[in-house]
């Protein structure tokens, strides 16, 4: 479904990515583990159109995404939940949800999604008309998300969805990430929680300084010792 | 006339004041949320209004029709000088723009003067400045009942455009977070087109009041309203549009108060107490009433 090859992405005169290459199978989970600053957030932008690749492919269900705009790669089926959450703060939690369905004509059904949201993340529920900078952390997230899924995306990008969160919510949020999994949802999961993440994936690659170092099915990684050693916390 | 009646009096004359410089402020105030570009050419367009209502009239072309038809041109206008100008510049520096913008100024004033010449025009049309009804003494014309009805209504339509509107809710996701404005699939163009569309639209609607209170207008016409609503985006927090409103009514009434309440020998020097006002809100207040403590940089 989705297929990167040899990206390289500068920032300036520094190279950020030395040609990485993964790919994502229609229904997959697939996630990208790496430490800070190792390439993973780069790698995602790149996909969404907000950052041009200077070498290297990515070819999303055969088609090239390297020219296109990011609102085209929406419109494509492609979805970032970017790290940091990025919510409209000073705009409602409602047109927050709202604007992730700014390309979708069917109004009637973006009200229904915008209520299947909502059930997913039943902490916004009486929060709809509320400013989305007044809400917690941990709703932000849920904000993000699901923001993200009413484009109704093919292929779901999350970065960091556990960053910043108490480990009650963070389970709350790979809940639902299982939740979309099971329902046939392809998920590209970039995550710093190891543990977590290889739990849920099927497949996994390792990004270090700009380059994948491992990859492997999820269980395979989980064993490895380097992996433990250095994401698993030994 | 009455102590009353004289306060009654200039309170109309600040309101009619203020709802224009609210007008233009609305456009300024648009663009510049979402380009963090501050359009020093949206008063030309004022004028580009005004002359458009008025050569359309001289040709014969009724004049409801005239209006209608200038203030549509006017919107067209802003659409053609985002094509041209500013598009090419998208990304640069916000000097680079700003400087830009002068530039366009300097180009649509000496290109105006020199198709229709330096004079000053009179702008007579529809007796705007006849006294429509007087109570007890107070003059009430024309152009200011059309001025405040008219904004009211824009104000209301602006209103329920951005809150209501897909586009409009989108103006407000760019100015507030544009990388994520991009990745929820906005497309930045339609929207920044919108936003000097509208603006323009406004700025017709201004220019075309502003010349009917002075019965005239001339190619430099722009440039006190566009500096008048500069203060007043000051005044109001740069970029908020309710703060353009505000802004824009505190600046008529603190015009027309000024000139009431100052000695004879003092009001030749109104648009001077303007700036110091300016001065003073930047040094004091300089987010404004209604802006936000912090003003990120972005595009």
């Amino acid at each position: 479904m989705l297929e990167v090859t040899d990206l390289e992405v500068f920032y300036g005169n520094i190279q950020a990515l030395h040609g990485i290459s993964f790919k994502v199978e229609k229904g997959e989970t697939v996630t990208i583990i790496g430490s800070n600053g190792a390439g993973k957030s780069t790698t995602l932008l790149a996909i969404a159109g907000l950052l041009k690749p200077q070498k290297g492919e990515i070819k999303y269900l055969d088609k090239h995404l390297d020219k296109l705009s990011a609102y085209q790669i929406v419109s494509m089926g492609i979805s970032l939940c970017p790290e940091g959450r990025r919510i409209f703060t000073s705009l409602s939690v409602y047109e927050n949800l709202l604007m992730g369905a700014v390309q979708r004509r069917d109004k009637k059904a973006v009200r229904d999604d915008i209520h299947w949201v909502v059930s997913l993340f039943p902490d916004l529920k009486d929060r709809l008309e509320q400013q989305g900078g007044t809400l917690s952390g941990g709703q932000q997230q849920m904000l993000a998300i699901g923001r993200a899924l009413m484009s109704k995306p093919k292929l779901l990008i999350l970065d960091e969805p556990s960053l910043g969160l108490s480990p009650m919510l963070v389970n709350q949020i790979f809940e639902v990430i299982a939740m979309l999994k099971n329902i046939g949802t392809t998920v590209l999961l970039v995550e710093q929680n190891a543990r977590q993440a290889l739990e849920i994936a099927d497949r996994g690659y390792v990004i270090e300084t700009g380059m994948i170092t491992m990859e492997g099915p999820s269980s395979v990684l989980k064993n490895s010792d380097r992996v433990k050693s250095a994401y698993l916390g030994g | 006339m009455s102590h009353t009646a004289y306060f009654f009096q200039q309170f109309i004359n600040a309101l009619s004041l203020g709802s224009i410089y609210a007008l233009v402020t609305i456009g300024l105030a648009m663009v510049f949320s979402i380009l963090r570009l501050i359009n020093f050419a949206h008063g030309d367009l004022m004028m580009i209004g005004s002359y458009s209502i008025l050569m359309l009239w001289n040709a014969g072309v009724p004049v409801w029709m005239a209006i209608l038809a200038g203030i549509v041109l006017c919107g067209i206008a802003g659409v053609i000088m985002e094509r041209v100008c500013y598009r090419p510049l998208r990304g640069s520096a916000e000097m680079t723009t700003l400087l830009t913008s002068f530039a366009v100024v300097v180009l649509l004033e000496n290109g105006v003067t020199l198709l229709f010449g330096p004079n000053t025009r009179p702008f007579r049309i529809l007796n705007f400045t006849s006294p429509t009804f007087s109570i007890d003494s107070i003059l009430i014309s024309k152009i200011d009942v059309i001025s405040v009805v008219l904004t009211l209504i824009i104000l209301l339509l602006t209103t329920l455009f951005i809150k209501k509107t897909t586009i409009g809710i989108s103006m407000r996701a760019v100015a507030d977070d544009l990388t994520a404005s991009h990745l929820v699939g906005i497309r930045l163009n339609r929207v920044i087109v919108s936003a000097f569309f509208i603006g323009s639209l406004f700025a017709g609607v201004a220019g075309l009041l502003w010349s009917a209170r002075a019965g005239k207008l001339y190619p430099l016409m722009g440039f006190i309203p566009v500096v008048k609503a500069f203060v007043a985006a000051v005044i109001g927090g740069f970029g908020s549009i309710p703060g353009a409103v505000v802004g824009g009514y505190v600046l008529g009434f603190a015009e027309v108060f000024l000139v009431a309440l100052l000695p004879p020998e003092l009001q030749g020097y109104r648009d001077a107490f303007v700036f110091i006002l300016l001065i003073f809100i930047l040094l004091v207040r300089p987010q404004g009433i209604l802006g936000a403590k912090t003003m990120q940089r972005r595009i």
